[in-house]
């Protein structure tokens, strides 16, 4: 595709800065625009920012810069469009990959880039080769997580890593450990050979450029809005989200292969324009701005109507802290000494049926004033269910038995009717434990 | 508990396995003592042979005649009186099944008089100090032969549709419910499992006793847990009281609520908790199905009492967690789990990977993970740390599955804010790692200057 950047006004080859004849009353006028206007389009791109207030030369050569390299994305936009056409479902005989399975491996990828400590890069380079592939070749379903997990290790490799930022080397998972972990249930073989296959089919050097995702996009797009909107808005510091927050939305919109029919632009534009949407003060410069990016990334209306939409409910899902639709089967594997004892009534059996407590009639309690009051009242309770039986008067409390002289609460010399700490129903306990209402 | 054998050594290490010689086993009579003279028992003819109306009296005869003990310790000795004995006692079991009628008002105390007889005695002992109840063979009662047709027929004589307890109540007094009692710490586990079959009966037919018997159970574990920490028979009692605790009327009496506070769970500190931790555990939960307020004092006793250096005590306790947690309701959960979370984090975190796979392990309960995902903003945090820790730490490869198990499951549950915590470790990572840095630059100063002023001294 031969990129057109719209112009409303035609560039001037050869402008001229010679000074009209003095009576022409409006020259000076028309010259000073005509200078501007051959700013604007020396560089070429800016078209018709009317709102730009401040028109000084600094600041529109700042936004060059800006603004080349998202005309640079957006050229390369379609070399990594994928087009999924894969059903919604799966069919009943199984030899199809469903929508519903790539979410479910697009969500792995996400896991597992969290689990490697990767950069956000990496899972949406991930995603774009497995989409791409998906789109040129109709797989089965059982090689999907071979395909998927290949598909990452392969993003690991080629994504610069954060070295230049934090001093953190690259990470390139083991494959062994990454099939392993992802529990893809193919061995690292399969994964070096899928890989072979997928740099093959792609036919797409992924040295020398990293495929161009929605992630870039945003990148590219939130500086942009970053540089327009800031001379524009009252506060020096545009209010917008922090970048970290967008791109993790973002990775929630590209696990869903709803979102996979648009283009990266239109996934990033939409993502930003919903996330500004709740910014009721500066609503209108945003809206302006979003509207400005659009037409540099020529989307149509409609397109963007309805990306947003998606994009929309996909925020909305997890802004709410909703349970993903996606639920993985994992394996849960447990060495065999704990399976042996998971509860520990498993190996409980008992023959002996219920007792069931015999519920007395109710009857004024006997008082006994000599007990103290937590052991009265539990006795009380228990003396409903012997009736009219009255223990402490039938049975006077027995001389300690031979064996348990080496209690020291026991002492055989004190009468019988005597309160005996060691027959109240309880024992006294020691202080540190606090007593149960 | 009380030690005397082994070595200085073994003594201080508290994962010495104990007895590591095999003692032979030698089978241990009670404490009687029996006067050399062999006793001479008079034949007596066969109960069936006798009419109807003279039965009642040979019956009481015999009764009478298997009072005598004999000597067991002793193989060869007195082998007539012992197999006269035993056949008698035989004889006597089927008299009491299968006739109808036998169970006239004399013959109570004196049914009664030959069991106690037989039954009551000082338990000798222990043979083996040392004794592990997993690794060794218990001592068995030399005296089997004849207990067990005693305990039979005790048994026959409770279960029979005959028996009435009014009559009983007269001869089964406390004073022998706590002789039976007793018993219970017998190293024999046949003479146990009679006893509780016994006591059951009791329990269930004596309704004057069931205070007494409740009360003097109690009596037992307490004495357990805190004073000798040595008691063969808690498992057998707490079997009993399962099936009790399974009948009991609601709304719960304070005295029951009492005893699961003050008795069941303080008999989660003993040493020896694996031999009866089924039954206990048993108790625990229906005690938490009739009456679930009784959760959050559960759930506090067990953390209070978890155990911080034995770690096949704590993967014990992690199951019987997750029992409680099976049957919890969800407004009890909420209540404790904070402090539950809190230390379900340290077990995950635990260097011992039984303690932490047992831990990991509760994410694979669905309803579990339903109560997890209703209070996720509370649970994540608390957990996220150490996982997210021991993703990069442990050293066991099953574990750190199991971590991944874990993560994925939070990231299907709560996106948001698992990307939150993550972004927030990071960032506290990233500053504690800085933090590091500047302390060290810091002491690389120190030292350069320190090694400036040493070199400008010595040059002047």
């Amino acid at each position: 595709m031969v990129p057109t950047t719209r112009q409303p006004c035609q560039p001037r080859s050869s402008p001229s800065p010679a000074a009209p004849p003095s009576y022409f009353p409006f020259a000076n006028q028309e010259q000073q625009r005509r200078q501007d206007a051959v700013k604007r389009t020396r560089l070429g791109r800016w078209c018709s920012c009317v709102e730009c207030g401040p028109s000084d030369n600094g600041s529109l050569e700042r936004v060059a810069d800006v603004v080349s390299p998202l005309l640079e994305a957006l050229v390369l936009e379609p070399k990594y469009q994928p087009s999924l056409a894969l059903p919604q479902i799966a069919k009943q005989d199984g030899g199809e990959i469903s929508m519903r399975m790539r979410n479910g491996s697009a969500h792995v990828l996400r896991c597992l880039k969290v689990w490697y400590d990767l950069p956000a890069d990496t899972f949406f380079n991930a995603v774009n080769i497995m989409d791409r592939f998906l789109t040129r070749m109709k797989a089965q379903p059982k090689h999907l997580s071979c395909i998927a997990v290949s598909a990452f290790h392969l993003s690991c490799q080629f994504t610069p890593g954060y070295s230049h930022v934090r001093d953190i080397p690259q990470v390139v998972p083991d494959t062994r450990d990454l099939t392993s972990i992802s529990q893809c249930k193919c061995s690292s073989g399969d994964v070096s050979r899928m890989e072979r296959i997928i740099m093959d089919k792609l036919a797409t050097d992924l040295r020398c450029q990293p495929p161009i995702t929605p992630l870039s996009l945003l990148r590219l797009l939130y500086n942009a809005l970053v540089h327009l909107a800031s001379p524009l808005l009252p506060t020096p510091d545009p209010c917008l989200p922090p970048l970290t927050s967008l791109v993790h939305k973002l990775e929630i919109v590209a696990c869903d292969s709803a979102a996979a029919i648009y283009r990266p632009s239109e996934l990033a534009l939409a993502l930003l324009a919903m996330e500004l949407r709740h910014d009721n003060n500066n609503k209108a410069v945003y809206y302006a701005c979003i509207n400005h990016l659009q037409n540099i990334c020529k989307i149509t209306y409609e397109t963007f109507d309805l990306c947003q939409k998606v994009v929309g409910e996909l925020i909305d899902q997890y802004e709410n802290q909703r349970h993903s639709p996606h639920r993985q089967r994992l394996v849960w594997k447990l060495s065999n000494r704990t399976l042996r004892q998971l509860r520990p009534t498993d190996k409980f059996t008992t023959r002996l049926p219920t007792i069931v407590e015999m519920q007395g009639p109710s009857h004024p309690p006997i008082i006994r004033p000599r007990m103290d009051s937590e052991c009265s009242e539990m006795y009380l309770s228990s003396s409903e269910e012997e009736m009219d039986y009255d223990y402490d008067e039938e049975f006077p409390p027995l001389p300690p038995p031979a064996a348990s002289l080496k209690s020291p609460r026991k002492s055989p010399s004190q009468s019988p009717h005597k309160k005996n700490p060691a027959f109240l129903p309880y024992p006294q306990l020691s202080r540190k434990h606090t007593r149960v209402a | 508990m009380s030690g005397s054998g082994g070595t200085f050594v073994d003594r201080i290490d508290p994962f010495a396995k104990r007895s590591l010689k095999k003692k032979p086993k030698r089978s241990q009579g009670s404490s009687r003592y029996r006067t050399t003279n062999d006793v001479e028992l008079q034949p007596l003819p066969l109960l069936k042979d006798v009419p109807g109306s003279e039965q009642e009296d040979l019956f009481l005869r015999k009764l009478r005649q298997c009072c005598v003990g004999f000597d067991f310790l002793d193989p060869v000795a007195d082998l007539k009186g012992k197999e006269m004995k035993r056949s008698t006692l035989n004889e006597l079991v089927d008299y009491i099944t299968a006739g109808r009628g036998v169970l006239t008002e004399p013959v109570y105390p004196e049914i009664i008089r030959m069991i106690a007889c037989n039954l009551f005695r000082t338990l000798p002992p222990s043979d083996n100090p040392d004794f592990d109840p997993e690794e060794d063979d218990p001592t068995l009662e030399a005296s089997w032969p004849h207990l067990q047709l005693v305990y039979e027929f005790f048994l026959r004589f409770l279960e029979s549709p005959d028996f009435q307890p009014a009559i009983g109540k007269r001869v089964i007094d406390q004073k022998f419910v706590l002789q039976l009692l007793e018993l219970f710490d017998s190293e024999d586990p046949r003479e146990r499992d009679f006893l509780k079959t016994v006591l059951h009966r009791i329990y269930g037919k004596f309704l004057g006793l069931r205070a007494f018997i409740r009360k003097q159970i109690n009596n037992i574990f307490l004495r357990f847990v805190y004073e000798t920490e040595h008691f063969n028979g808690v498992g057998e009692l707490l079997e009993i009281l399962g099936s009790i605790i399974n009948g009991f009327a609601l709304p719960l009496k304070a005295e029951h609520k009492q005893f699961l506070i003050k008795v069941l769970i303080p008999l989660h500190k003993v040493k020896c908790l694996s031999l009866y931790h089924a039954q206990l555990a048993y108790c625990v939960v229906q005690f938490l199905e009739k009456d679930p307020t009784l959760t959050e004092p559960v759930i506090k006793g067990l953390l209070k009492f978890w155990p911080k250096t034995c770690s096949q005590k704590e993967v014990m306790f992690l199951g019987e967690i997750e029992e409680i947690l099976d049957v919890i309701e969800p407004s009890q959960f909420v209540k404790i789990q904070e402090p539950l979370f809190k230390q379900i984090a340290k077990c995950v975190s635990s260097p011992h990977f039984q303690v932490a796979e047992r831990a990991l392990y509760f994410w694979n309960n669905e309803y579990i993970m339903s109560l997890i995902e209703e209070n996720s903003n509370v649970i994540l945090p608390i957990m996220f740390p150490a996982l997210y820790r021991i993703s990069k730490e442990h050293w066991n490869q099953t574990i750190v599955a199991l971590v991944y198990n874990v993560l994925k499951t939070f990231m299907e549950m709560n996106s948001k804010l698992f990307d939150e915590l993550t972004a927030s470790y990071k960032a506290e990572r990233q500053r504690e790692k800085k933090r590091e840095r500047e302390r060290d630059e810091l002491w690389k100063k120190l030292q350069a200057l320190e090694m400036n002023h040493h070199q400008q001294q010595q040059q002047q």
